[in-house]
């Protein structure tokens, strides 16, 4: 059982500097898988090494299992952390390496021999125990560094974004690897990335992080299809939503959304009451995403698709399965992606449509207006 | 406010607690006693007596103290000149393809290592009169026994020709270390000029070598100012004070004499001037350079 | 030819460097009688020359006076530079940057100036003809914590975090991994300070007067320039020989080190 809270938690670098973390509050439950996701410099390191111990917590208090731990040593919180360079010790084997922390508890050797060769087995890395770590590769040298944080049994597990210095292979294969071992272990795992896709995958729930404070808070699934503003919404999902100004007009009767000079319907969503929220004249921000967005001829029944549109494609990028469109139709600039069986190519002229029943509607500070 | 970074705070201070204390007893105060020193005169029986000036007074009029610093200035002149000359000719020749350059240069190494006073020593049988290799060898050329430690004029420079060969390895991997650091490409351009080795030498390595040459001369004359152990066994300062150095000197002054107050007068002195030389020949050579 | 030439000034100074040595343990084993005949063959080899050393002083107390001299300054030195180094290079509090100053000013204190007032400090702690005496003004040195706050400064910041969330205290993390991960600057600074203590005759000859507290360099010293050996060359050289034996032997085992670590620290015997 481990339910770590943060309660207005800050991080104050100088005593005159603007917050690194600015009043965090987050409350973890027990066994989720939860990953902090962020650009860099937005504070998920600083929240996840203020949990760790390694850095001071400036105000605010931090628990678990409603312990405060928020003035304890790294060594009393019964956490353990794997870091972003492995940071296996260089002058041990993987033993060693592997038992360090217990060792360094005093637990009893044939203790610490019974758990290194259970977690070695656990993450097939028994073949390499006598292996110093500049022998091993870098998938290698990450499944130990797993094995040392999971040998002590804590109660937390901190993970500073482990795969970065992995190749694109390896981070998958280690991804779906570190996921299977936390619904194995039903420890409670916090997960720090810059990676959108490893914390779409990977997260029970997630955080996005910018500029210090939480922007939104959810399932991967939340986030995604409904974004609580602008940052999360281009943020999440690749290539980035896009986004247009719009204004809000009722003239000759029919409520629609006006983009330059292109005005569209209402999405379904809004048409049915929400338009009373709107005020005519105001900016709104309306959003689609790139794969929301269909060629007309090929358009899926039951999709409330907006009266096609007339582009040009500027540009096609072969993603394998996708290709992106980056499109231009009169000086509105967007992209779409579809699936590779349609022969577009640069320079050509295309009819496409919105899917309005999956567009987003924010306001004019950005936030979601529905 | 709390654990983190200030508890490896408190941490940092508890490291370098001993040390601070350590400085404050065994550098801070030597150095502040020091100064306390040199205004009286003390055996370190009867309590010390405020004596003014009078230490540096006696200093300036000391012939014996200015004795000692020109047999330190005759023993810079044998010993600078000779130390680098031997020294840049062996690292040159150590900085060719030769087989064997390990064994070479643990060799010249050796007596780098080895306690001055058993160098001292066994160069005082060397230089030994009646049965020291150096007069056995004049003996099978049918040159007459020379005097090398026993006669005023040669006692001073038989000891400098000692330090020489005791320090040379360490300033034989200095300049090897400076000749490894040219760039080769420099000496393909000269190639391709068709410059002389000579001309090589003089306008390639002996510049680029500079950092290293005052390195080595700023060195070499810490080591001459703090000449003890060789005159005190070899000759004791003799014949006729000819290689009394000055930290001989000092050392007379405060065990045979009791004299503290005046050796810390003389220590401050040297200190005085081995700051000033140094600070010369910094300027000196650096300015060469430009 | 010109390899020639070369071969022939470096073979000509290795002898000229060597044959001394060579020199001076061939005499040492020389039947007594026959000395002083420098480099010319006898036919008695004879351990006496050492016998007699033993007999004529007590050199087996000097060596153990050296031995616990120059191994508890090694100590010291390698434990007190190493904890000030590592809090210089890895922990963050106000003043660092002060110490480290003051580490660097120190060094350019001649040595010559403090000797008298130094020596003085000794007399009145009542440290001399003690191992405290000799030892303690050795303890810590500023160019053992220079070179460890240099070693230590690369070593990733990871490597303490990971420590210290494995439970580690910070005189842990410099015990069991940064010591360990230093092991070319230990044995430097330890060979360093080790050579200098055992060769050193100047601060001994100031703080020892009695003669079962001296230490090797004094002993041999004071058997040589007071006259006790008796102008026996053979006894002489076997106490010499009993000076250089360890330092040679370390050397033919740590050659490097001496060599590099010397040269690049600037301090010579």
């Amino acid at each position: 059982m481990a339910k770590v809270i943060f309660e207005k938690v800050v991080k104050r670098y100088q005593s005159n500097a603007r917050d690194t973390v600015r009043e965090l509050s987050l409350a973890i439950d027990d066994g989720e898988f939860l990953v902090l996701v962020g650009p860099s410099g937005c504070g998920k390191s600083t929240v996840l090494r203020m949990l760790a111990g390694l850095i001071s917590v400036t105000d605010g208090k931090i628990s678990i299992d409603g312990k405060d731990i928020t003035r304890l040593p790294p060594k009393d919180r019964d956490i353990s952390m794997v870091f972003q360079n492995y940071a296996l010790f260089p002058h041990l084997d993987v033993y060693d390496n592997v038992a360090f922390g217990l060792k360094m508890r005093g637990a009893p050797k044939n203790e610490i021999d019974d758990r290194v060769r259970e977690a070695a087995a656990l993450l097939g890395i028994e073949p390499l125990l006598h292996k110093k770590p500049k022998e091993l590769s870098g998938g290698q040298s990450q499944r130990v560094a797993v094995g040392r944080a999971i040998v002590r049994r804590p109660k937390v597990f901190l993970f500073d974004e482990p795969l970065s210095n992995l190749d694109a292979k390896m981070r998958t294969q280690m991804r779906a690897e570190i996921s299977r071992l936390h619904r194995r272990l039903k420890a409670t795992a916090i997960y720090v990335t810059h990676d959108q896709c490893e914390a779409m995958t990977m997260a029970d729930r997630m955080v996005v992080l910018h500029d210090g404070v939480i922007e939104q808070c959810g399932t991967p699934h939340e986030i995604y299809s409904a974004p609580r503003n602008t940052f999360v919404a281009t943020f999440i999902g690749s290539p980035p939503m896009n986004l247009f100004a719009a204004e809000f007009t009722s003239a000759g009767g029919a409520a629609g959304l006006k983009i330059n000079n292109l005005t569209l319907p209402l999405p379904p969503q809004l048409s049915a009451g929400g338009a009373a929220r709107l005020e005519t004249g105001r900016k709104y921000t309306f959003g689609i995403r790139p794969e929301h967005i269909y060629l007309a001829e090929r358009i899926f029944p039951g999709v409330n698709a907006c009266a096609p549109l007339a582009c040009e494609v500027e540009l096609a990028e072969s993603m394998g399965n996708d290709v992106v469109l980056h499109c231009n139709s009169g000086g509105l600039a967007f992209q779409a992606s579809l699936k590779h069986d349609f022969p577009v190519k640069s320079g050509d002229r295309i009819n496409v449509v919105f899917a309005l029943d999956k567009s987003h509607i924010f306001g004019e500070n950005g936030e979601r207006g529905i | 406010m709390t654990t983190g970074d200030e508890r490896k705070d408190a941490v940092g201070y508890v490291f370098t607690a001993p040390y601070l204390l350590f400085l404050l007893v065994f550098t801070a105060y030597p150095l502040l006693f020091s100064f306390y020193l040199v205004f009286h005169s003390w055996d370190l029986i009867t309590p010390p007596e405020y004596v003014g000036l009078k230490n540096f007074y006696f200093l300036l009029h000391d012939t014996d103290f200015w004795q000692a610093l020109l047999n330190t200035l005759i023993f810079l002149a044998i010993h600078i000149p000779a130390q680098v000359v031997f020294s840049i000719m062996i690292a040159m020749a150590l900085a060719e393809k030769i087989a064997a350059k390990t064994f070479f240069r643990a060799a010249f190494f050796l007596p780098v290592i080895i306690s001055g006073a058993v160098v001292t020593i066994l160069w005082a049988k060397l230089y030994s009169t009646d049965a020291g290799i150096f007069n056995q060898l004049l003996a099978l050329a049918g040159i007459a026994p020379v005097k090398w430690l026993t006669s005023t004029g040669l006692a001073m420079p038989s000891i400098a020709v000692m330090a020489t060969w005791k320090n040379m390895g360490f300033y034989i991997v200095l300049f090897l270390a400076g000749l490894l650091s040219i760039p080769a490409h420099l000496y393909e351009v000269s190639k391709i000029e068709g410059t002389t080795r000579w001309q090589d030498f003089r306008y390639i390595t002996l510049p680029l070598l500079k950092p290293t040459m005052l390195l080595v001369v700023v060195l070499s004359t810490f080591g001459a100012f703090s000449l003890f152990i060789e005159p005190y066994v070899m000759t004791g300062g003799g014949p006729l004070n000819s290689t009394m150095s000055v930290v001989l000197y000092m050392y007379k002054q405060a065990f045979l004499f009791q004299h503290m107050g005046y050796a810390a007068t003389v220590g401050f002195a040297l200190a005085a001037i081995i700051l000033l030389v140094v600070l010369v020949q910094k300027k000196y050579l650096d300015s060469e350079s430009h | 030819m010109k390899k020639l030439i070369l071969y022939l000034i470096l073979v000509c100074a290795a002898v000229s460097f060597i044959y001394p040595f060579l020199w001076m343990a061939y005499i040492s084993v020389e039947s007594v009688g026959d000395s002083g005949a420098a480099g010319f063959l006898s036919s008695f080899l004879t351990l006496g020359n050492y016998k007699a050393v033993f007999r004529e002083i007590p050199i087996g107390r000097a060596l153990l006076n050296s031995a616990v001299v120059a191994l508890s300054t090694t100590a010291s030195v390698l434990f007190f530079s190493s904890l000030v180094g590592y809090a210089l290079a890895k922990l963050r509090f106000s003043g660092r940057e002060t110490v480290f100053l003051i580490v660097l000013l120190t060094m350019m204190i001649p040595g010559q100036l403090t000797l008298i007032p130094l020596y003085t400090l000794i007399v009145k702690l009542g440290w001399t003809d003690s191992y405290a005496g000799l030892v303690a003004p050795w303890m810590i040195s500023a160019m053992g914590i220079l070179i460890f706050r240099q070693t230590f400064i690369s070593i990733p910041n990871d490597l303490i975090e990971a420590a210290r969330m494995e439970g580690c205290g910070e005189l842990r993390i410099l015990t069991s991994i940064f010591w360990p991960l230093s092991k070319p600057a230990m044995v430097t600074v330890g060979i360093i300070t080790f050579m200098n203590s055992w060769n050193e005759v100047l601060w001994p000859m100031m703080v020892v007067r009695r003669q079962e507290m001296m230490t090797m360099p004094q002993m041999i010293t004071t058997f040589s320039v007071g006259g006790q050996s008796g102008g026996e060359l053979g006894v002489e050289m076997a106490a010499s020989m009993l000076l250089i034996i360890p330092i040679l032997a370390a050397y033919t085992f740590f050659q490097k080190y001496f060599i590099e670590g010397i040269a690049s620290t600037g301090i010579k015997g």
